[in-house]
């Protein structure tokens, strides 16, 4: 193909591409998509067929528009506004570059605007598709800059023969041509040259991929403590932080990491207790693991606003009876929050002159300073009751009012930020003011109406089939808030949504509620005899103040997301066929290591490692190096006795410097000397020659029978390092023509002009005529090859 | 027409390269040795460790020294001459600052916004860069290029000069090698440049320039850059090779005309004689012309006389004396005007015409050549006559100036070695009355005016810079 329209071809395609990258990470097709349309449009009747340019005053008044327009979704009242006006300026920009009449700074724009592109799509998307993405746009983009650096080489020397003077035109003026050597001229694109950008890419990306995960993720933003934050960051879902942005939970569900382990005892008899057996004694169908609290919603993020309650000391008591001790292990996370299942009492952690903290008001467990290594943690829950009696009645999730009251109830002073309700949640509020009319409320009607107003709006969200669950980040309506886009238009969506809309209902209808995140669910390891919580079990669910106004007052937990979500955990952490155990692989991969990796992670899996090999090494080294000076000194103590070196002593020395110095620079100098005198065009030595001559005379019998004449063989080794062989097809005599016209100034300054011919001739004589030349002839012959070799070293020099 | 080469400096290896292959051989060793001893004994003998640490301990010694020699060569002020290392430069093209901008606004982006795939991209697109980086100097390394200047070279008359790119490398070919040159004559500095699109691994091939020159007189060739900004074409790097070949522009040379010849014929009694003969006593064929009476018939050239459709005889000419005494009065007055110098290069070209026509024409001239400029210079003399090698050589480099007058320089030219002696003088001298001119006597005086030499000589349009 044409080296211009491959190049364009190129170029377009990368435009376009970028286009969709960020119309994937934004999620919508307009504008951005429509890149890839205009990028088609602009390749034939732009630049192929020239039949739409735009001017540059026209293009100046569109990038007046494009920066109006920038402008106006800048100030646009939306969450996102300020990336998006960024985003979509770029994509006008590109728009009108597409049309303009193209010179070598046009496309260089198309590269710079395309990588911002890019860029800014990285920003908006976590998803894996994108990292695929990612890396096929830049093998592109730089298979494309291979070839436009080509093509500028081919345009600069396309017109090989066209002279170039100092000055203008004029015949006392120098001239000069330049030229381009091709093997076949006008073959840019060779395979060699595809197969060698391709693999330029792929190391070059490596590359890349090893300073990504070796740049230490210590990030500027929130300069208190980057380490923490950063952690809090990437946790955002998982109860670490106090700030939880909508649709962020996604990667972090498909990730396999483990965060912690657990065990169950009897706390008095030290006997392990069943998971299973714990969720039968304390009413829930699946574990929940709490971590943070969080009770203010506002633009599509989740934050603890609230005065902090009064913090609780928990310490440890001696063994008691009915009460399950919930034994923790977990991984640093540069935080102080730490999980427990409901109810909870008291509880301990193994970081010396530690205690566990627990917020009066929201129960959140959390140590005194943050742990930086693995923290061993006990909780005890509450006194576990009896089996219920056959009058206490549970409700649909099996769980019977008023039976566990640890948490306190809300103080009256802070209840408010519990029940605050943002603005533009009308429709929702009337939706949920609707749903639990008194004919459409449901549960046992012993229970308060309170209860079976939550209990209602759990159920519809949960189980009318209306919702249903997915990690599909894709939203809808970008101008509506995500609840209202989830509830009415998207219908579906993963726990942080039911969890909000589901807390958000709840204070439609004057019940307090608050978002709690945390783990639901955990896997036994048979090999660890522990139960296992990771990633994937991330939850975030409800709790609500149930106000019965008799002892049965309640924190109720509220959980609305579908039976699917547990499908999905299973799915994911099961053993499947191939392709799903390669996609969740590579989904926890990419979810583990460049979504959510973090400092610690780094540490944990390149850091230490490395750290842990390399000091390995070193002392394996000093160890070497400790037994060799042992020994010395025991060789010293033999050959130098009482400080009086012995004669063989000094000889050894001696011979050992001797020897290594010898040994080094025959090894170098050899390697240097047969380099230089192969480059220099010096000829082979005299005693090589005869080396030669022996070895091939000597070898004959084996290697095949070809009679050695020795100048001539002399004769041809000193053409041979000039470069000149004499080819398959050619006869000594065709050979000697050929030396002649090649180094006839050479030949004819040194009086050789004939040497060509009289050596061949004689090699005749020899080889094919079986005669012998007298000493005479030979002695001329090789004085005259010696000046022939005298004659090739001057000119060299 | 000369070649002269200097070498003013020279490409070497790393001596971090070198200092790195001491210490590897150094370690090669110890580790032969450690084998061979794990080899043959179970336990290692007594004492053999202290034989390793010296093993050891020297070629460190001797990097330690070597390395000291070489910072102590590279002091400012060092005289010792001794190899430098081949030094890359980097020349850095506005894209790529635009491009590490941009890489720059995304690291930044990533940091600030805590934005991992962010950093991915910033990783993604530092990682080709920085091998990019890596792979433009690969391709540079292990490059050789040399130069092969023509034997002969004229003002106006276009000629190659070659270079030869070899790609030492075992596996990595040379991709898009571009070889500038420098081409300087005192008055212009040009820049001719070759590009190898590939040159394959531990393979060369060889490039042409062209190159027409201007004027005559000394050129220098070099340095050479060598250059390459393959894969992306954001950085160039190049290093170069200091070697500078001089070349000597001889004058441009044109035809002498037949009036020339006409002219010169008559200065000389009775010193040529032409006529269409065939025989023996014939020494060289001088042209084919029209039959006239009296030719003899056997000297009709029958393929001729039949395409030309009328009878033509071979004429065949003896040339009894065929010495030139040339004297180039090459005056010009202190502060020369343009006209004065295309005076100057006018009597120089003719000169050179003359050389070239008579001592390569069918009578096989000598030419003695003198030449009175800002210096006076003969050639011949006494001697053998000077080759047409060693005229046009010097008449590349022959300056102006006001050594000696006319008549000065007539006398210091050679005595005619007989009376069929020619005696030209070529003199860019048009004053008459101030006297320079003195009395030259039985000479062919050429005065070097376009109008006069118009008549004398001709010049190809298509490589003449002013045709008199």
């Amino acid at each position: 193909m044409n080296l211009e329209k491959l190049f364009q071809l190129s170029i377009y395609s990368l435009t376009a591409i970028s286009g969709a990258m960020l119309a994937f990470g934004e999620e919508t097709p307009y504008p951005c998509g429509l890149t890839v349309f205009l990028a088609v449009l602009a390749f034939f009747f732009n630049e192929r067929f020239r039949l739409i340019r735009i001017p540059l005053w026209a293009s100046n008044a569109l990038g007046l528009a494009a920066a109006g327009m920038a402008v106006r979704e800048f100030l646009e009242d939306r969450p996102d506004a300020h990336l998006l006006a960024g985003a979509h300026f770029l994509v006008y920009l590109t728009w009108i570059v597409l049309f303009q009449d193209k010179q070598t700074r046009q496309y260089w724009w198309f590269f710079a605007l395309g990588l911002l592109q890019v860029a800014v799509g990285a920003v908006m998307t976590l998803s894996g598709w994108y990292g695929l993405f990612l890396v096929m746009y830049l093998i592109l983009a730089l298979w494309t800059m291979a070839v436009f650096h080509l093509h500028q080489r081919a345009l600069a020397f396309g017109d090989s023969g066209r002279a170039r003077a100092a000055a203008p035109a004029d015949a006392r003026r120098t001239l000069v041509e330049d030229s381009v050597q091709q093997d076949i001229p006008g073959h840019w694109v060779t395979w060699r040259f595809v197969l060698g950008v391709f693999f330029i890419s792929i190391a070059g990306l490596s590359l890349g991929l090893a300073m990504f995960l070796v740049v230490p993720r210590l990030w500027l933003a929130d300069s208190e403590n980057a380490l923490a934050s950063d952690i809090r960051g990437n946790r955002s879902t998982t109860g670490f932080s106090t700030t939880v942005t909508l649709g962020h939970l996604g990667q972090i569900l498909e990730s396999n990491d483990k965060v912690f382990e657990l065990r169950l005892f009897d706390d008095d008899s030290d006997a392990p207790v069943r998971l299973d057996e714990f969720l039968t004694r304390t009413g829930q169908l699946e574990p929940l693991f709490r971590g943070s609290v969080l009770d203010t919603y506002e633009g599509a993020r989740w934050s603890a606003r609230r005065p902090e309650g009064r913090t609780l000391r928990m310490r440890m008591r001696g063994p008691e009876r009915d009460v399950v001790r919930q034994e923790y292990a977990i991984d640093p996370m540069g935080s102080r929050i730490l999980f427990a299942m409901r109810p909870i009492r008291y509880g301990a952690v193994t970081i010396p002159n530690d205690v566990i903290d627990i917020d009066s008001e929201t129960y959140v467990l959390s140590t005194h300073a943050e742990y930086q290594e693995r923290v061993h943690y006990r909780i005890n829950t509450q006194k576990l009751p009896p089996p219920p009696g056959p009058d206490e009645v549970a409700d649909r999730n099996g769980r019977i009012p008023g039976r566990f009251r640890d948490l306190r109830p809300p103080d009256r002073r802070w209840e408010l930020p519990y029940l605050q309700y943002p603005k533009g949640l009308e429709r929702l509020r009337s939706v949920a003011i609707d749903w639990v009319a008194p004919s459409r409320l449901i549960g046992d009607e012993r229970f308060s109406n309170v209860r079976r107003r939550a209990l209602t709006i759990e159920s519809r969200l949960r189980d009318s089939g209306e919702f249903s669950y997915t990690l599909d980040m894709a939203v809808e309506d970008p101008d509506r808030d995500p609840i209202e886009d989830f509830l009415f238009n998207r219908k579906k969506g993963h726990c942080e949504y039911y969890a909000s809309a589901l807390a958000m209902m709840l204070r439609a209808v004057d019940i307090p509620s608050r978002l709690v995140t945390g783990f639901k669910g955990a896997d036994y390891s048979s090999e660890n005899s522990c139960y296992e919580v990771r990633q994937r079990h991330a939850h975030a669910w409800v709790e609500a103040w149930i106000d019965d106004g008799d002892d049965h007052d309640e924190w109720l937990p509220l959980d609305a997301t579908p039976g699917d979500r547990e499908t999905s955990v299973r799915q994911f952490g099961s053993n499947g066929d191939f392709w799903r155990n390669a996609k969740n692989s590579l989904s926890s991969f990419w979810s583990t290591y460049v979504v959510s990796m973090s400092y610690n992670r780094q540490k944990e899996s390149l850091y230490d490692p490395l750290a842990g090999s390399m000091s390995g090494g070193f002392e394996s080294f000093t160890q070497f190096l400790q037994d060799v000076l042992t020994e010395a000194k025991e060789f010293q103590d033999d050959l130098i006795p009482r400080g009086r070196p012995t004669a063989i002593a000094l000889m050894l020395m001696a011979g050992f410097v001797v020897i290594v110095l010898v040994a080094v620079q025959i090894t170098r100098r050899g390697g240097n000397w047969l380099r230089a005198r192969r480059l220099s065009g010096r000829g082979p030595s005299p005693w090589s020659l005869r080396w030669r001559g022996w070895l091939s005379r000597w070898a004959a019998p084996i290697l095949g029978r070809r009679v050695v004449v020795e100048f001539y063989e002399q004769f041809l080794g000193l053409l041979r390092l000039r470069g000149l062989r004499p080819a398959g097809h050619q006869t000594p005599r065709e050979f000697a023509r050929q030396v002649e016209g090649a180094l006839a100034g050479l030949l004819g300054r040194a009086s050789l002009a004939t040497l060509p011919h009289d050596v061949t001739d004689s090699f005749y004589r020899v080889r094919f005529g079986g005669d012998a030349l007298s000493s005479a002839e030979i002695e001329q012959l090789g004085e005259r090859i010696r000046l022939l070799e005298d004659a090739l070293r001057q000119r060299r020099e | 027409m000369s070649v002269r080469g200097s070498d003013t400096g020279a490409a070497g290896g790393s001596r971090w390269r070198r200092a790195a292959w001491t210490a590897g051989l150094a370690v090669a060793w110890v580790a032969i040795g450690l084998g061979v001893i794990r080899l043959f004994y179970d336990a290692p003998p007594p004492h053999t460790y202290p034989l390793l640490a010296s093993l050891l301990l020297v070629p460190v010694l001797v990097l330690v020294l070597w390395s000291a020699r070489d910072v102590l060569l590279n002091l400012p002020g060092n005289v010792i001459p001794y190899r430098r290392s081949r030094r890359y430069r980097a020349h850095i093209h506005r894209e790529a600052y635009i491009y590490v901008l941009i890489l720059s606004v995304i690291g930044l982006g990533a940091f600030f916004g805590r934005s991992n795939l962010l950093l991915l991209v910033f990783g993604l697109l530092a990682g080709p860069w920085v091998l990019g980086g890596q792979v433009t100097l690969l391709v540079l390394n292990g490059v050789r290029v040399t130069r092969s200047l023509p034997e002969f070279a004229a003002a106006g008359q276009r000629f190659s000069i070659r270079l030869r790119l070899r790609n030492r490398k075992p596996l990595l070919s040379a991709w898009m090698v571009t070889a500038v040159d420098t081409v300087t004559n005192g008055r212009e500095e040009l820049h001719p440049a070759v590009l190898f699109a590939r040159v394959p691994p531990r393979g060369e091939r060889e490039a042409q320039y062209v190159v027409r020159p201007g004027q005559r007189g000394r050129h220098r060739l070099g340095p050479l850059r060598i250059a390459c900004a393959f894969p992306l074409g954001l950085v160039e790097r190049s290093f170069e090779i200091g070697e500078v070949q001089e070349l000597i522009v001889c004058p441009r040379i044109g035809r002498l005309t037949a009036q020339w010849h006409a002219d010169l014929s008559r200065d000389t009694q009775g010193s040529e004689r032409a006529l269409a003969q065939i025989g023996p006593s014939a020494e060289h064929f001088h042209r084919l012309r029209e039959y006239r009476g009296g030719d003899t018939p056997r000297a009709i050239h029958w393929r001729t006389t039949a395409r030309r459709n009328e009878l033509m005889v071979r004429e065949y000419q003896h040339h009894q004396d065929p010495e030139i005494l040339l004297v180039l009065d090459l005056w010009q007055p202190e502060r020369p005007t343009p006209a004065d110098l295309e005076r100057v290069e006018l009597a120089v070209s003719f000169a050179a015409t003359i050389c070239t026509e008579h001592t390569q024409g069918a009578g096989g001239a000598a030419v003695r050549l003198t030449v009175s400029g800002r210096e006076l210079l003969q050639l011949g003399g006494d001697r053998a006559p000077p080759s047409l090698r060693d005229l046009l050589e010097h008449l590349a480099v022959a300056e102006a100036g006001a050594a000696l007058g006319t008549a000065d320089a007539l006398r210091e030219a050679p005595l005619p070695g007989s009376g069929r002696t020619r005696r030209v003088l070529v003199t860019t001298r048009i004053d008459r009355q101030s006297g320079a001119w003195g009395d030259p006597g039985a000479v062919r005086v050429v005065v070097a005016e376009p109008e006069t030499l118009r008549a004398y000589v001709a010049w190809d349009q298509a490589d003449c810079a002013v045709t008199p």
